[in-house]
């Protein structure tokens, strides 16, 4: 068992997150974790899965996910094939908008880490 | 006429006609004329009425069938799509006529059989408010359809109809749920149909690999004992001939599976029987021993392999299916050609060598003696006067030149039918295989008489299936469709009762049933009808049954607690097909 990213693109439709979850549930497979965004391309949204499977399983699950109709194209990467991007967002209180170090003292590289 | 192909939404313009105004309703009624739609089952009710009214003007185009219960109309559907290979049109209402269908919806589903359903619905401002006669149809029948939609705006009807059907009968078939609210066909619209023959997020069409193709063929000839298996995919795209000529020229052994039953004809010489639980006993032995094992078109159903980690594991697997997620779903295989049957079988046929395997058919042929002197002798030809279910079958074969539609319902009739009839024509068989529903036999019978009229179409039902759906009696008798029901009473589940003596110690678990006098019930539906309890009378019977113009029925009163052979236990694995009873219990 290990942990799989399947990442698919499907219309953005009514109801194509419920086809897809659908199959999940039907193996009785436990979503992790899942984000829909949209993607630039208008109409079109990435959706990202994370689960614990076999290889076996997550490679019969993406096949039947690419047959709906409404998916664009489906991929799975296992864990350890992916690298990982962080971002955060921090909020700070200022009291201008004038956005110099001075202004922000607290900001410095060591709090980035 | 103008042919345009709009890449945005994939639509090809056929014709370029002026733009109609319309209702909806009236829309849908065109959309399927534009689809050559001629035949409708249907049930009227609260949310689909003007669609209703819309029908009204459309009677003479149209023939609408009024059946008894929905789940009678989406059977007959199917039956209709399976012998015709047209798509099947159900009309039915929102919240039960809906939730009524959903049977036969999953049993279109597991058996790759093209249906529109087109579904009622509230008004769209109730939408999600639990008005009445509301049901989330859209999400009950996302597990089992190809494809589902609501549309709550009428210019959306010849769109989605239009993508409906090009869904509902391209690639792997399936059924397709459509909704419509209320005021969507109450809506005014301009009418435009267009029909679809791409869609951007759906592959109708695979492009099997030559080089693949290539691969099959060398393993193909350099196999020492390889063996056809084959399923429905082969009627559904069309490659029955291809078939033949490809195991004429090789001279490979080929069986079947329930569904892909008369693909090819049962007297054939490569034809070496059925696969499955209930199946043959060489093609289930002979999976076990073969070096090359092509499948084409089936999907390794857990009915046919038993035990997949015991399944075929000597042999090189060659799986040849359109549907990708088939692949490697239950059977590991060596070599996956993705692709439609009959272009697959197309390419493969120039690259195959001729020639014919004696030794290795004829140990199908050792086995089939034993599997004939050990069951089918005792099935078709038994000594007593009862008639068994085998008996009735060899006389149908007899009487009927096999030019017959034979429709089954579910347990050990379904299986000794499609073990002893002889299928000569392709389409000849409808049965629920997939999802094994009781039930199924009458309502499609009816609709497989109407989608071949021409045909004979014989019903062969167990006493406890018959009365599932029995209400649809009506609907044979209001439009005279001529069907020929065969009851195979023997006052059980023959089925479960089986399982129940070899996997349960004999406790029949309420598994005997007492049936209502069926000649009677028929002659209330004015159906002629006949009981028989002799074998000596039997010929005469299913005689004057068959020569009756316009439906019939018959009550064959057989042995009551006969079981089917050969079976594959459940959890064994092919091989270890047993031919009779064993004393040891567990097996």
């Amino acid at each position: 068992m290990k942990n799989y990213i399947i990442t698919t693109y499907a219309e953005n439709n009514i109801g194509i997150l419920n086809r897809i979850l659908n199959i999940f549930s039907k193996r009785m497979v436990n979503v992790e974790s899942l984000t829909v965004v949209e993607t630039e391309e208008n109409g079109l949204s990435k959706i990202t899965i994370v689960i614990t499977s076999t290889e076996d399983l997550v490679s019969n699950i993406v096949k039947q996910i690419n047959k709906q109709i409404g998916i664009i194209k489906t991929a799975f990467d296992s864990n350890t094939e992916v690298f990982y991007q962080k971002i955060s967002l921090y909020r700070m209180i200022t009291k201008s908008l004038n956005f110099h170090e001075e202004t922000i003292p607290a900001f410095n590289t060591n709090s980035m880490q | 006429m103008f042919k345009i192909f709009n890449w945005n939404s994939g639509i090809v313009e056929k014709t370029r006609m002026k733009n109609r105004i319309m209702t909806g309703s009236e829309a849908v009624m065109q959309s399927l004329l534009d689809e050559q739609i001629d035949t409708v089952f249907g049930y009227p009710g609260g949310g689909i009425m003007p669609i209703y009214d819309a029908l009204f003007d459309y009677q003479n185009k149209i023939n609408h069938i009024l059946t008894r219960h929905e789940q009678g109309l989406i059977h007959a559907a199917q039956g209709y799509a399976r012998v015709s290979g047209k798509v099947g049109v159900c009309f039915a209402t929102a919240g039960p006529g809906a939730t009524n269908l959903i049977t036969g919806i999953a049993d279109a589903m597991m058996d790759s059989t093209p249906l529109v359903c087109i579904i009622g619905q509230v008004a769209s401002p109730l939408l999600g408010t639990d008005a009445f006669q509301e049901a989330d149809v859209v999400g009950m029948t996302i597990p089992c359809t190809k494809w589902n939609y609501q549309i709550t705006s009428g210019n959306k009807i010849p769109e989605i109809l239009s993508k409906a059907f090009f869904i509902a009968n391209s690639g792997r078939p399936g059924p397709v749920v459509i909704s419509i609210t209320k005021n969507a066909q109450l809506e005014k619209i301009s009418y435009n149909y267009l029909k679809t023959s791409f869609l951007k997020s759906y592959k109708s069409k695979t492009y099997p690999e030559y080089k693949r193709i290539q691969e099959v063929a060398t393993l193909i000839n350099q196999a020492k004992k390889p063996f056809l298996v084959f399923g429905q995919g082969i009627i559904l795209s069309g490659a029955e001939l291809l078939l033949k000529q490809f195991i004429e020229k090789t001279g490979i052994p080929a069986a079947s599976t329930l569904l892909g039953l008369s693909a090819l004809s049962s007297d054939h010489p490569n034809y070496v029987g059925m696969l499955g639980m209930h199946g043959n006993y060489a093609p289930n032995l002979m999976t076990n021993k073969c070096d090359v094992l092509i499948g084409i078109g089936l999907r390794f159903d857990d009915r046919v392999t038993g035990d997949a980690s015991r399944y075929a594991k000597q042999a090189k697997i060659i799986h040849i299916d359109i549907d990708n997620a088939e692949i490697n779903k239950i059977v590991k295989v060596d070599i996956p050609v993705l692709g439609d049957a009959s272009e697959v079988l197309e390419a493969l046929i120039p690259l195959v060598k001729s020639g014919s395997y004696k030794l290795w058919m004829k140990e199908f042929k050792d086995r089939f003696s034993d599997e004939y002197s050990q069951v089918i002798e005792k099935d078709l030809y038994p000594k007593d006067d009862k008639p068994n279910m085998g008996v009735v079958i060899r006389m149908l074969n007899e009487l009927t030149n096999n030019e017959t539609i034979l429709v089954t319902d579910v347990g050990q009739h379904q299986m000794i039918a499609s073990r002893y009839f002889n299928f000569k024509n392709t389409r000849s068989l409808v049965t629920s295989g997939g999802l094994g529903t009781m039930g199924f036999c009458l309502p499609a019978a009816m609709g497989a008489k109407l989608g071949q009229p021409t045909k004979t179409v014989v019903a062969i039902i167990g006493d406890g299936g018959f009365q599932m759906t029995l209400q649809e009696l009506g609907t044979i008798s209001q439009y005279n469709i001529s069907v020929k029901i065969i009851i195979m009473n023997n006052s059980f589940l023959g089925m479960v009762r089986q399982w129940q003596e070899m996997f349960f110690e004999s406790r029949y678990s309420f598994t005997d049933m007492e049936s209502p006098d069926f000649v009677k019930l028929a002659d209330a539906y004015i159906i002629p009808a006949s009981r028989v309890t002799e074998k000596s009378k039997l010929m005469q019977a299913i005689k004057k049954m068959l020569e009756h113009n316009g439906p019939s029925l018959l009550e064959v009163i057989v042995e009551k607690e006969d079981n089917v052979f050969p079976m594959i236990p459940p959890g064994a694995s092919v091989d270890e097909i047993i031919l009779k009873l064993q004393s040891n219990k567990n097996v």
